[in-house]
């Protein structure tokens, strides 16, 4: 009888001796009657006794010696598992293929030699009979890692990559069986299992990349607090997570985990953001900066709004997209897919074709050539290396800052011409400072200020954030019903009383930026003054250096906007804009045949982002923007941006190289193989070879220094 | 060339046997650690 045991999550391990000392605690427990840690995994696993285990304890007493951590949840423990079991049975198969392909290939070349230089008739006899029999469990068992997924794919009426595979690997099979019991010396068994090998080990290392990045998904998706605080009317209070809502502002303190995705308000932190970044270093991170639930406050204290919780978190959402290609096999619509199913259904035919037309030469030399041709194609640039290189792009990207949500974002991102940006907040530091302020008599400042902070106060907007610290002293008013109006800004309703706070183009005396009215009449005015970003004007450069043309749709004031592409060199700009402007301004742009790009932060942008060819989501974004963006910033200021457009140049470069490589070896493999110059044997070799060609292309762009 | 009836039977036999041990280790889960379990010859053991 086994005893149950428990898996501790803990993301602090980096090294061996992490691994010792939290394996040495461990041991030292009552309770834990066997530990052993997983570097790669990040986790401990302990055999334990039910009655002797204090699990908060245990935790605690990880967390004193700093590797705090949590214990794995029964549901995410299923999915592990599952991916943890796919790779053994990689393994196995791998190494049995493998084992058989290494005996047969010297039984081969005896075989080989044999037919020169002549061989005894029972001992080729014995080679045969042993080829025979120990392919045939190879074909059975390692090569259903193939046939299985390409026949129930064949059920559903689609046509893998998988299919062409099976078809070779059964057709050269079959051959040599036959060829086997008529004493014929077409036998290729060692083509077959040589051949199942090398595809395995492909898989296996595909599943290796793939279940790392699960797994530190995984682990990001359990990271979260049971508790959290809130910050309430009278000081704080602690909430089950579950509670959690948008719009709470979460006090943190040094390791903390984030429960949520949220901007800071208030107070300096440094976040350690391994988890979602792979960065170790702490990060620092200021008003104003986004904090992403599964992240790790290192040191430091502040508040933050809860912009985004649960699912809707970027660390769930990439969960979501490695889960969703994880069932790649399912995925519909997917440019690779599609064109390594096309491919596939060509090659049969082609392979049929093939046949008919050798089969003059009779039944054997016609499956011959035929089997070589199947074999000899892959389309393993679209299946394997096109996965693989969107994938290698991912981690890239996220490492970067960069989140993109499928192949065809990527795709339209390297062919953008036009880059439509906000100002304020993407250009701008959305970081104002207020400037003047000035309040008609009509009001108290008290009432004024109790009227902002009712108004503005779901609002994330630059300039609410500042009149809201502004006016932080004061409370706001109770009962209001507050209403967005998007673009222009907030609006009240109160029995008798309409009130507005926001830009007001109607009233253009006087140089402000918001203004609050009650019944129409103004109470009080703002005007800001945003910094233009430090960054802003190397981005500008680099841009315009990659022949793009820059566009600045903003809904502030023409004479601001004016003036902030002036000293940016940037020469189309727009002030003033309403959403249904910024959509007119793509649409007017499309019409002229340009790929438009369009990087937004707010609800105002939205409408625009869909329109646009690609759509991006700023790091400060608003998270309704964020939901939908295929491209998604995650770092704060114009950086991503350069290398979002980089990722997306390099990420072309390789899926043409892809491209180019595989269709330059079919093209020759092809016409060769159709002839009848190539032999399975042949043909097992170079289609391995092609597509670890095309394998180490996709995985070349990872070894550069960015 | 008769020794070869014994011999190749028998070199089957000890690809085998190391399969089995593959498969042993495969089981035992030692593919998952690739990074920790290297090192870990690194830590000073006790002697048990």
């Amino acid at each position: 009888m086994t005893s149950p045991s428990v898996i501790i999550l803990l993301d602090k391990l980096h090294c061996i001796n992490c691994v010792q000392a939290v394996e040495q605690y461990l041991k030292t427990l009552p309770g834990v009657l066997r530990a052993h840690v997983n570097l790669t995994q990040k986790r401990a696993q302990l055999d334990i006794r039910p009655e002797d285990f204090q699990a908060e304890e245990v935790l605690a007493g990880l967390a004193q010696r700093g590797y705090p951590g949590r214990f794995l949840e029964e549901h995410q423990e299923r999915k592990t598992q599952s991916s943890d079991s796919e790779q053994k049975q990689i393994l196995r198969k791998m190494a049995f293929a493998g084992c058989v392909a290494g005996n047969l290939m010297l039984m081969s070349a005896s075989l080989y030699i044999g037919q020169f230089q002549g061989i005894d008739n029972p001992l080729q006899r014995l080679f045969e009979v042993l080829s025979f029999c120990l392919a045939t469990p190879v074909v059975i068992y390692s090569a259903s890692h193939f046939y299985g997924p390409a026949l129930s794919a064949l059920r559903h009426g689609r046509v893998t990559m998988d299919f062409p595979i099976t078809l070779g690997l059964f057709a050269t099979y079959t051959l040599s069986t036959v060829a086997f019991f008529r004493g014929l010396p077409q036998q290729y068994f060692d083509t077959v299992t040589a051949f199942v090998f090398v595809l395995l080990v492909g898989r296996y290392f595909q599943s290796l990349g793939m279940s790392k990045v699960q797994t530190s998904l995984n682990f990001l998706a359990g990271l979260r607090p049971e508790k959290v605080r809130i910050k309430s009317c009278c000081g704080s209070r602690e909430i089950p997570l579950a509670q959690l809502a948008v719009g709470d502002i979460v006090l943190l303190q040094e390791n903390d985990q984030v429960p949520a995705d949220g901007r800071l308000i208030e107070g300096f932190l440094e976040v350690e953001e391994a988890a979602l970044t792979g960065e170790s270093l702490p990060q620092e991170r200021g008003k104003e900066a986004r904090i992403y639930a599964g992240t790790r406050v290192f040191s430091g204290r502040g508040e933050y709004l809860v912009e985004a919780v649960g699912g809707s978190t970027v660390v769930s959402r990439l969960a979501q997209l490695v889960e969703e290609s994880q069932l790649q096999r399912s995925t519909e619509g997917r440019l690779s897919s599609v064109l390594a199913s096309r491919f596939s259904l060509l090659i049969v035919v082609m392979a049929l074709a093939t046949w008919c037309f050798w089969l003059p030469a009779g039944v054997d030399k016609a499956t011959l050539v035929a089997t070589s041709l199947l074999v000899i194609t892959c389309p393993c640039a679209l299946g394997l290396a096109l996965p693989l290189a969107f994938w290698t792009a991912v981690r890239r990207g996220v490492e970067q800052g960069v989140l993109v949500r499928d192949e065809s974002a990527l795709e339209e991102s390297a062919q953008i011409t036009d880059l439509v940006l906000d100002k304020t907040g993407t250009l701008t530091s959305g970081n104002p400072t207020l400037l003047q302020e000035t309040l008609t008599r009509k009001r108290s400042e008290q009432e004024v200020a109790s009227l902002v902070l009712a108004l503005e106060k779901t609002s994330t907007h630059p300039f609410a954030l500042k009149l809201k610290s502004r006016f932080a002293t004061f409370e706001a008013v109770q009962g209001l019903e507050v209403e967005e109006q998007i673009g222009l800004g907030r609006a009240a309703r109160a029995p008798g009383k309409e009130y507005f706070i926001g830009r007001l183009p109607a009233l253009k005396e006087g140089q402000f930026d918001i203004g609050l009215t009650e019944n129409g009449e103004l109470l009080a005015t703002w005007q800001f003054a945003d910094p233009i970003r430090p960054e802003a004007y190397n981005l500008v450069t680099h841009l315009q250096e990659r022949a793009l043309n820059l566009h600045i749709a903003s809904g502030d004031k023409r004479e601001t906007t004016e003036k902030v592409a002036a000293v940016l060199g940037i020469e189309n700009f727009h002030g003033e804009m309403l959403p249904e402007d910024k959509v007119r301004l793509v649409e007017s742009l499309q019409a002229r045949g340009r790929k438009v790009a369009l990087l937004g932060d707010g609800i105002n942008d939205s409408p625009a982002m869909s329109c646009a060819d690609v759509g991006v989501a700023m790091g400060h974004a608003s998270v309704v923007t964020t939901l939908s963006a295929p491209v998604l910033l995650l770092r704060p200021g114009l950086a991503p941006v350069l290398s979002w457009l980089e990722l997306a140049r390099s990420y072309r470069q390789v899926v043409r190289r892809n491209i180019a490589i595989s269709i330059t070896y079919n093209l020759l493999a092809i016409p060769t193989a159709a002839l009848g110059y190539v032999s399975p044997l042949m043909a097992a070799i170079a289609m391995p070879l092609a597509s670890l060609a095309v394998v180490a292309s996709s995985l070349r762009s990872e070894s550069r220094v960015k | 060339m008769e020794i070869l009836f014994v011999l190749v039977p028998l070199a089957l036999v000890l690809s085998g046997l190391a399969l089995f041990g593959f498969f042993r280790a495969v089981e035992s889960g030692q593919f998952e650690d690739l990074d920790g379990d290297g090192a870990r010859f690194l830590l000073d053991r006790e002697t048990d």
